[in-house]
């Protein structure tokens, strides 16, 4: 498949061209992370984080891509693995206490948010995530979830959401995070 | 203010949809009403959580994809099974002696090389299976393969990338040249940090002068300040490093360590609109893809610059 199929199956919100991408490079950019200190485990969470990246932007209408594919993977890579470097050596060199007890709380809001992310329907779910993952627009959810139109997506979308932050306060509340 | 129309302020902020006036006011609001704020907070949790979510389920879904095993063990299994190969074929070899030794004489001669052929024939895709699981495109001819093992020495990033086929004709090349390339397939060195050559790039764009036509930065909203040099909020400094970079965050130009007024040339070079820096005599190549910061190096390819300057003048010195 050539750059220009892949993207145009992206620009659909076709999943498949991830998969196509994915197994293509793969080894090339394990590489990357395998050649500079990581292990298996992390270059391949590199390269899926890269991956997914790359979807999001290329998913934008404005997007516009000045290289090979796998060239702006690559450096995708590139950058998320000098963080992760970074990151360690900061960790080593001064070990952060106070961290662990800051993200509890913010961690326990996650777990909550997550639960009723997973409490609400299907389709909801989907709508949600594809707007604010994918970014899709309307036009494009209603493609792909079979809607009549763009508007019926749009007031999909509303309702869910509106759906998931009521769900969301009244755990809060059982669990006194709002006063 | 109506909750409804917070809700979707906040929304249109979180999502970067606002333009560049509006996201300064609502700073403002966010900052003047705790109330605000919190709720600000709470949906970016959500949206960070439905997103999270997304991720982890394509996550998943990856990892649920067959690939090739690692770079290094999967050299170690071609291996194994390379020398698994050549110690059958020594083995039959033995073989066809010995039945050559004492059936010579025999009316049934072309029986022992077609034993050996049939190995060959099942021994061979078992190493193309493994190579060739990610499904690409069909393998070269051997002449082609056997050519690799000069050029992998070079570290170049473009080159290393033209490299990503090798692996699916390492199945066509007989059995005994297998060990050899697929040991010389990692042999190169990449290394984080190495720059980027834009360069190359720009070779092969020259004699497109009359396919130029610059965009008038004053024709568009909103991109003044990007191009004037004066807009504080673009501008950060930091202290330990000193050289010209820039990063693009949110499609937003950042340029740091710079001193006096900057230009911003686009150009359409076939069909492509490409970002200059002018700054201080000098041109840059500007990505816009480029999220982290990086240190921008100067265009030294005279034809290019001579392009740039004709659009320069074109477009600045009315």
């Amino acid at each position: 498949m050539k750059d220009s199929q892949v993207l145009k199956k992206i620009k659909s919100g076709d999943e498949a061209a991830l998969d196509y991408i994915y197994k293509k490079n793969y080894k090339m950019m394990t590489r990357l992370v395998i050649n500079n200190s990581g292990s298996e485990e992390e270059a391949k969470d590199i390269y899926q984080e890269a991956i997914l990246i790359f979807w999001q932007k290329a998913r934008k209408e404005d997007f516009l891509l000045t290289s090979k594919i796998s060239t702006f993977i690559y450096s995708i890579c590139q950058n998320l693995w000098r963080k992760e470097l970074e990151r360690k050596a900061r960790l080593s060199g001064e070990m952060v206490e106070g961290m662990e007890f800051n993200s509890f709380e913010s961690q326990e809001r996650n777990e909550i948010i997550s639960e009723c992310i997973k409490s609400l329907g299907e389709t909801c779910q989907k709508v949600l995530m594809y707007y604010y993952f994918d970014n899709m627009s309307m036009q494009d959810i209603a493609e792909k979830m079979g809607f009549a139109n763009a508007d019926t997506a749009k007031t999909k979308k509303y309702k869910c959401k509106k759906e998931l932050d009521k769900l969301i306060k009244s755990k809060y509340k059982a669990t006194d995070f709002l006063d | 203010m109506d909750k409804e129309i917070y809700t979707e302020q906040i929304e249109a902020y979180l999502l970067n949809k606002l333009d560049a006036e509006d996201k300064i006011a609502f700073r403002q609001l966010i900052e003047k009403d705790p109330i605000l704020k919190n709720e600000l907070q709470f949906q970016e949790e959500i949206i960070e959580a439905i997103r999270l979510n997304r991720k982890l389920e394509l996550k998943a879904r990856l990892n649920a994809i067959q690939v090739n095993q690692s770079p290094l063990s999967q050299l170690s299994r071609i291996t194994w099974i390379g020398t698994a190969t050549l110690a059958m074929g020594l083995l039959l070899g033995v073989v066809i002696l010995r039945a050559d030794l004492f059936e010579i004489s025999s009316s049934d001669i072309q029986n022992p090389p077609k034993a050996k052929i049939n190995l060959k024939q099942k021994q061979a895709p078992s190493v193309s299976e493994l190579s060739q699981k990610d499904n690409t495109t069909a393998s070269t001819s051997p002449e082609l393969s056997s050519d690799h093992p000069t050029n992998t020495a070079t570290n170049s990033l473009d080159q290393a990338l033209d490299q990503e086929n090798l692996d699916t004709s390492i199945s066509s090349v007989p059995v005994a040249k297998q060990e050899l390339i697929s040991q010389d397939t990692y042999t190169y060195d990449l290394k984080i940090n190495k720059p980027r050559r834009f360069m190359s790039k720009v070779d092969n764009i020259l004699g497109a002068q009359k396919e130029i036509y610059a965009i008038d930065p004053e024709d568009e909203e909103g991109v003044k300040g990007i191009f004037d040099g004066t807009n504080e909020a673009n501008l950060e400094e930091i202290a330990h490093r000193n050289q010209l970079s820039y990063q693009y965050y949110n499609e937003e130009l950042f340029l740091y360590n710079y001193q006096g007024s900057y230009k911003i040339i686009r150009i359409y070079i076939k069909e492509e609109e490409r970002h200059f820096l002018y700054y201080q005599n000098q041109y840059y190549e500007l990505n816009t893809n480029q999220v982290e910061k990086k240190e921008l190096r100067a265009i030294s390819n005279s034809d290019l610059i001579e392009l740039l300057n004709l659009a320069r003048a074109k477009f600045y010195d009315k």
